[in-house]
């Protein structure tokens, strides 16, 4: 006790600076770690509080008077505060020096470890997109350094206004070095270095705020893979299509095939119809094989014949008629058969069904075709001389496909029963083309 | 006197039947036309007894449908599909339809007029079997029912998805399918199978 009184009156100044010093750091402590959470309260109002009475009892000897509140309490149970030996107050004020020491570094540490301003600045800096942050006018709160880097080059201005860059973006006027690839919400550009960023544009809510964000992301690569992915589509689509005709024409191949099939068969015919008019020519054949072996060649003269006339020639129109002809049924047609071969095609299967019901249903005749075109489509109304339809008519088997297929090929069909049965079916002018 | 009606679009075809029933006493050609559309209108309008149909006739008229019409309305008239696809499905439509008896093509006289005396007199002939042909490393029998189907559809040029909807598959189902079907040819892609598939004849949409 007499040593720390008749401690140097300076050295008693320095530390009462040392303990006004750590009072201050320790109530700084506690309003930095605070943060809204009880437990710091808990943790660091107590030392302060602790600090704020070893030093009443330390000044209580070094002055031999209490400093702040200047009476020493009158009851003896406080006496036994002011009794405690300078010494431990001073290891007091060690260890909770110590302890202060310890917070502040942990309050640095949590400084260096959460996001402040400049903590989210830096690190958007360093990220590989561009991205931005701006109010509904324009104005720009936040943007790192490659979406200024982007403003320069795309629009060759510094990024000062949001919306104004954006609006660059949208309509495609970029500065002449840089090209937009793809327009609509996510604008496309290649730059002149031919990297390729996609924009994109987000509006945000903070806390009641409005908030624009654009982002800037680059999409060479994916640009690049997408080209790649397009052009094999379409190799792909054109192969699907070449099958796809391929399909249609594979009939007359396997046609060809039986062709060459029968041309072997009449090859036969005529290695046979030799042998045999050589045997009858060397008498060595009954003269009752006369009359055969002339039926033989006659025959084969026909299939020659046959064959050597072009086996295409008929149009598709003709199949039907000669058909209808040979059945003994009439066909009147009206109006102009299109050229297309697919369309003559489906008024034939029409025309087919019509006369196929006419006769099994109204014994009819005479089947009238009448076409007529009108605003890219073609019109075709099929009646007959049969009897009239005793009621309605109900679309069976032949009808309901027939539909169908003209459905499929962009047209319609309607029936109509009273007062004669009328077909009915529409065309568009380039119909049923699935060799288009 | 058995009327013939012949429905045929392939000239040479048409020629041969028609030696067939001149050299025959027992037939009669009654017409021939090229088209299947105009089959059951024939028949409504001559007296026809018997049929020889092909499948794939002028129009892209399907065969099997005209039979399946010409049978359900007149059942008394006799039909007989010859083809010259081995089309392992036409067989069973063939069947389903009621055609009284089905033949592959082939250039002779006496194996038709068998057939044609056979159905007549009421007997259904039928091939045991499809012909057997190659696809690629494989042989037409190894394909399943399933995948007949899906090779059948990808001859149309169809995607994946367009077959997984007209099967009512999964996309990845008909994936599947190929892969397997692919591994079994031996073909590098599906256009290749597709291609092999429809030019065998073992596939044949739209008849």
């Amino acid at each position: 006790m007499t040593a720390l009184y008749t401690v140097h009156q300076n050295i008693r100044g320095i530390l009462m600076m040392l303990l006004y010093f750590l009072s201050l750091i320790q109530i700084g402590c506690l309003i930095a770690s605070f943060e809204g959470k009880t437990k710091y309260l808990v943790k660091y109002i107590l030392p302060v509080f602790l600090l704020t009475f070893t030093e009443l009892i330390f000044l209580r000897y070094v002055n031999k008077q209490i400093v702040v509140y200047g009476e020493l309490p009158s009851e003896k149970r406080w006496n036994w505060l002011f009794q405690f030996p300078a010494e431990a107050a001073g290891l007091m004020i060690l260890i909770i020096g110590i302890f202060t020491f310890l917070s502040l570094y942990r309050i640095l540490q949590y400084y260096r470890n959460s996001i402040t301003v400049s903590s989210i600045k830096e690190s958007i800096d360093n990220l590989p997109t561009g991205l931005s942050f701006s109010a509904p006018n324009g104005r720009i709160l936040l943007a790192n350094r490659k979406m200024e880097m982007l403003s320069h080059a795309v629009t060759g201005m510094d990024f000062q206004d949001a919306e104004q860059f954006w609006d660059i973006l949208y309509s495609g006027r970029v500065c002449k070095d840089a090209e937009r690839i793809s327009d609509g919400n996510t604008p496309g550009i290649r730059l002149s270095d031919s990297t390729i960023w996609t924009f994109g544009k987000k509006i945000l809510t903070v806390e009641n705020h409005t908030v624009v964000q654009i982002t800037a992301a680059d999409t060479t690569e994916l640009y690049e893979l997408s080209e790649d992915l397009k052009e094999n589509n379409r190799q792909l689509a054109e192969m699907n299509n070449r099958l796809r005709q391929y399909g249609e024409n594979i009939d007359s191949f396997v046609r060809s095939r039986e062709v060459l099939e029968a041309k072997m068969r009449i090859h036969n015919e005529v290695g046979q119809a030799l042998l045999a008019s050589r045997s009858y020519l060397l008498h060595e054949a009954a003269p009752l094989q006369e009359a055969d072996i002339l039926k033989r060649w006659k025959y084969i003269v026909a299939l020659l014949k046959k064959e050597s006339a072009p086996q295409d020639f008929r149009r598709t129109w003709n199949y039907f008629a000669d058909a209808a002809d040979s059945a003994g049924v009439k066909i009147i047609l009206e109006g102009e058969l299109p050229d297309n071969e697919e369309t003559v095609k489906m008024i034939v299967a029409a025309a087919a069904e019509a006369l196929t019901n006419a006769v099994r249903h109204a014994g009819a005749d005479e089947l009238s075709i009448k076409l007529y075109e009108s605003e890219n489509k073609l019109e075709i109304t099929f009646t007959n001389n049969g009897r009239r339809p005793a009621g309605e008519i109900t679309e069976g088997g032949g009808l309901e496909a027939l539909r169908l297929r003209l459905e499929e090929a962009g047209g319609s069909m309607k029936i109509s029963a009273r007062p004669y049965f009328v077909l009915n079916i529409t065309l568009p002018m380039t119909a049923g083309g699935k060799l288009s | 006197m058995t009327n013939v009606l012949i429905v045929e679009d392939d000239p040479m075809a048409r020629t041969l039947f028609e030696i067939y029933m001149k050299n025959s006493e027992r037939y009669r050609m009654a017409g021939a036309i090229e088209s299947a559309s105009m089959a059951e209108l024939y028949c409504l309008k001559k007296q026809v007894d018997l049929i020889i149909m092909d499948v794939c006739t002028a129009l892209n008229a399907s065969g099997l449908d005209a039979a399946a019409r010409i049978k359900k309305n007149h059942p008394k008239i006799k039909i007989i599909i010859v083809t010259g696809q081995p089309e392992c499905d036409f067989i069973n439509r063939a069947r389903e339809a009621g055609v009284d008896s089905f033949w592959y093509k082939e250039p002779s006289e006496e194996v038709i007029l068998s057939i044609m005396d056979r159905t007549m007199s009421g007997e259904s002939v039928y091939p045991d079997s499809v012909p057997k042909l190659k696809v690629g490393n494989a042989l037409s029998t190894e394909f399943t029912e399933c995948e007949l189907k899906i090779l059948r559809e990808l001859t149309s040029g169809d995607t994946d998805e367009e077959i997984a909807e007209q099967l009512h598959l999964s996309a990845w189902t008909v994936r599947k399918y190929v892969k397997v079907m692919l591994e079994k040819t031996g073909f590098k892609s599906r256009t290749q199978l597709a291609v092999a598939a429809r030019e065998s004849g073992l596939v044949i949409k739209g008849y």
